[in-house]
């Protein structure tokens, strides 16, 4: 089994297809519903190498997460890509100013977030 | 579930008809820019259509001349404000078509059972992202123009004899698509504080569905 990913988004169903999409490429996968469970499972699990996480969710919206995320100083080299029907440049910037590493705008072709997952894991290893 | 008065709809027993569809027309100007009203009922009709299009990977046709309620079962629900504008999406649709706008991978996967609570779950699920969905994309589109659009969570409901009750908004878009397994039908109810043009602003232009940005 490849690295761990944690999967953060309200809908089941985009879980679900995420997952299927990563663990046919190998990856593990866990889950979080909305940014306050995203949060905790983070703090459960120390393997956890790269975040997939929408934005619109209750309770603790995406780009509050990644704001979390990085500003608690304890996963300053861990990857955030978010994955979002959400496209406005103000967001996206608000985004990788936070720290994430990558932003796609649903529906997203299941190939492609592989790549981009493997490639993020790639770079963030060889730095 | 039955829910007796829901963001507009109402359960009721036999015949559920909505009268008097609006046919829509795509990218009519009128002066400098585009009227607000016009952008707004061009960016969900072809959020809706577009969303339908990349998950069956068929054209979608449009016939607005039978909006009827008549058999759909799922409706989704999405909100959402911004200064100049506010309002609702609402997506109908019955079982098949829930099924048939699933993720290929997600479809394979559905239980055929109608009466499986995770069959249940999973359309109720999608039934409020592809609401989501079409919001996200009409307000990627509408941001381009100016103004940004706050979402809200989606929700979504299973009813028998929905109807349409009617909103006090100031615009109402309707849509309906057709395939052989059903109908989408999608009712934007919409307030606009004040139509009026409004110019594509570049520096607004918002990431188009599936692409990817590595930073």
């Amino acid at each position: 089994m490849g690295q761990k990913i944690l999967v953060v988004d309200d809908s089941e169903t985009v879980r679900q297809q995420v997952e299927y999409a990563l663990t046919q490429a190998e990856f593990e996968v866990i889950h979080a519903e909305d940014g306050v469970i995203g949060w905790e499972k983070l703090t459960q699990h120390d393997d956890i190498g790269l975040i997939i996480c929408d934005v619109n969710m209750p309770r603790m919206n995406g780009l509050e997460l990644v704001e979390k995320i990085k500003s608690s100083g304890q996963y300053d080299n861990l990857p955030i890509v978010m994955l979002t029907t959400e496209g406005s440049p103000q967001l996206i910037q608000r985004a990788k100013k936070a720290g994430a590493k990558g932003w796609v705008v649903k529906p997203f072709k299941p190939d492609l977030l592989v790549k981009a997952t493997t490639k993020i894991l790639a770079k963030t290893k060889a730095a | 579930m039955q829910r007796e008065s829901f963001c507009g709809f109402r359960s009721a027993p036999g015949e559920a008809t909505v009268p008097t569809p609006i046919m829509l027309s795509l990218s009519s100007k009128q002066g400098p820019g585009t009227l607000l009203s016009e952008l707004v009922r061009d960016a969900f009709a072809q959020g809706t259509r577009g969303l339908f299009e990349d998950a069956t990977q068929l054209p979608v046709p449009e016939d607005a001349s039978n909006f009827s309620l008549v058999g759909q079962t799922w409706a989704g629900v999405v909100g959402f404000t911004a200064s100049e504008l506010r309002g609702s999406l609402v997506v109908n649709m019955n079982d098949q078509m829930v099924v048939n706008s699933l993720p290929p991978e997600i479809r394979a996967r559905v239980s055929d059972e109608p009466n499986d609570p995770s069959f249940q779950r999973t359309l109720n699920d999608w039934c409020g992202e592809i609401a989501n969905q079409i919001v996200g994309r009409a307000k990627n589109r509408i941001a381009g123009y100016g103004p940004l659009l706050t979402m809200s969570s989606p929700i979504s409901l299973r009813a028998s004899g929905m109807v349409w009750g009617g909103s006090s908004s100031t615009h109402e878009f309707r849509q309906r698509l057709e395939r052989e397994h059903g109908q989408l039908l999608s009712i934007a109810s919409v307030t606009i504080e004040r139509d009026h043009h409004v110019e594509k602003i570049s520096a607004n232009a918002a990431a188009a569905e599936g692409e990817m940005m590595m930073f």
